[in-house]
């Protein structure tokens, strides 16, 4: 028994290259925007609700929305890092339901590679106003030595493996191979994992995800509009969001916040996780997919290994189909931020318009999960439950 | 590139000026007892702003480990460590294994701060102590 939905999402789009030297970010925002829109079935003119993270050029929403001549009642800013525009999917369903808007566009766009900021897992600048910050400094660390922390921690707690680890990144290489657009398509072996350079060790190189230009855009709208459209009918029926920190010092590193906003989000659907189909699951490294398997309750904590292994997540060979874009591991992460094309492969599935060599038969129920931030020191878990009806 | 920076905030600064005389010293709240890190203006587990800065016993267990292969500061040349640490007294902070290293995995290995020149400014780092023989 799963519950009304309050809003659908009716258009996706994801910019095709993932490398834009000669686009400026205000158009790569309204490409994004315009793709999506013709997705719906809908024009520019129809947006009264506008959602977008820190990578829109200016201050909050006001310059794209004067760029592309918006004429807004409802806007909404909230940055948790990657999982931003995940967390904006649920803002625009709640908007909607509460009348303020009828449709909403959620965009995202960005050019590190052609900016020169394609440095991997960069150094980050202290900040003195940030209290947590002092947890990474001064040692010499970056954004991918906490999750190669949290992966050393999950192999001494549970025996977890670098080869096992390494099946997440040959996953995601099984399903690039049939993205055209994805940035990296050729199929990697565990032994390919596991001989790449070690960037932070236990992590190697291929354990970590991309930088791409690039981005994407959601239209989401009320059920009257969405019905109207010749679209497939992609409902929103749960949600749920939070934040997890330091806690002075206390922190259980190898536990994500999805262990609470997992359950909820089911609870909310109506449904359980071994009605899922298909997942989104946020691929900022492997450790990441892994932790994230198993907080949401895909397996036991501790199980995640072997849950991957041998092809669990391949479409179609394992257990559960993730990532069937090829993720960011391989296919794309915009702007650093992966949220949002996680949304848009999990619509591509439940619309039957994934690669017919990855789409999942009748997939009519996905979970989207995204890691915003940072595992173990601060980050803003965001999922969502989404139903095709017919 | 640039050189690893401390986090220096007006929070932050007893807890510098205490490393500095080589014996780091952190909040203990007055409301709950408990020692908190990063330094904060309130305890996060009861909000009380009562806290007296206390020295640590610089003993601690290492919880996590990592190897950097890769270079991201000019003061900190690969391959190098940074470990994070259980103190005796709860939190857990970061730092660097120097001198003799454990084999095999660091996790569950004791080890105790000492204080060195790091970049122009003084640090903690931590240093194994090695099981004794039974």
């Amino acid at each position: 028994m799963t519950r009304t939905p309050s809003a659908y999402i009716v258009g996706a789009y994801e910019l095709p290259e993932r490398f834009y030297p000669d686009k400026s970010l205000a158009q790569l925002q309204a490409e994004a925007a315009l793709g999506a829109l013709a997705d719906a079935g809908l024009t520019i003119d129809d947006v009264d609700g506008f959602f977008c993270g820190p990578d829109a050029p200016g201050t909050g929403p006001l310059s794209i929305a004067d760029y592309l001549n918006l004429n807004l009642r409802h806007f909404d800013t909230t940055n948790t890092s990657g999982s931003s525009y995940t967390v904006h999917v649920a803002h625009a369903a709640e908007a909607i339901a509460a009348g303020k808007c009828d449709v909403a566009l959620i965009t995202l766009a960005g050019r590190p590679r052609a900016e020169g900021r394609a440095k991997g897992a960069l150094a980050r600048t202290d900040n003195p106003q940030q209290p947590d910050f002092q947890w990474e400094q001064p040692y010499g660390l970056a954004v991918l030595n906490v999750y190669a922390m949290v992966a050393a921690r999950h192999m001494h707690e549970y025996g977890t493996t670098a080869e096992q680890l390494a099946w997440i990144k040959v996953a995601a290489s099984h399903h690039a191979q049939h993205n055209p657009h994805a940035l990296l398509r050729d199929l990697v072996t565990v032994e390919d994992v596991v001989n790449s350079p070690l960037v932070c060790d236990p992590l190697h190189r291929l354990d970590c995800c991309v930088v791409t230009d690039g981005g994407g855009a959601l239209i989401v709208t009320r059920p009257e509009i969405a019905k109207s459209l010749k679209r497939p009918l992609v409902g929103l029926i749960g949600s749920a969001e939070t934040t997890q920190g330091q806690n002075g010092g206390y922190m259980d590193i190898i536990t994500t916040g999805a262990a609470r906003t997992g359950p909820r989000a089911l609870a909310e659907a109506g449904v359980s996780i071994a009605d899922i189909k298909y997942a989104s699951l946020y691929d900022s490294f492997t450790i990441t997919v892994l932790v994230q398997i198993e907080d949401l309750g895909f397996c036991a904590k501790g199980q995640g290994g072997a849950f991957v292994s041998d092809g669990g997540l391949i479409s179609g060979v394992g257990k559960l189909a993730v990532n069937t874009d090829g993720g960011g591991l391989c296919n794309n992460h915009p702007s650093n931020r992966g949220g949002m094309t996680k949304v848009i492969e999990a619509v591509r599935q439940l619309r039957g318009e994934a690669h017919p060599a990855v789409q999942v038969p009748n997939c009519d129920l996905a979970l989207v999960n995204a890691i915003g931030g940072q595992l173990a020191v601060r980050h803003a878990p965001a999922t969502l439950i989404l139903e095709r009806f017919a | 590139m640039g050189i690893s920076k401390i986090v220096m905030g007006l929070d932050d600064k007893p807890m510098w000026a205490s490393i500095e005389r080589g014996a780091m010293e952190l909040q203990k709240c007055g409301e709950c007892g408990e020692f908190r890190y990063p330094p904060a203006p309130v305890c996060p587990h009861d909000l009380s702003a009562d806290a007296t800065w206390t020295p640590v016993s610089d003993k601690g267990t290492i919880l996590s480990w990592v190897i950097f292969h890769k270079q991201y500061f000019e003061d900190h040349v690969p391959p190098y460590n940074s470990v994070a640490i259980q103190l005796e007294e709860g939190p857990i902070v970061v730092s660097q294994l120097q001198g003799d290293e454990p084999e095999g995995s660091w996790i569950g290995q004791r080890v105790e701060l000492i204080y060195a020149e790091h970049a122009g400014r003084t640090q903690h780092f931590a240093r194994w102590l090695k099981p004794q023989a039974a």
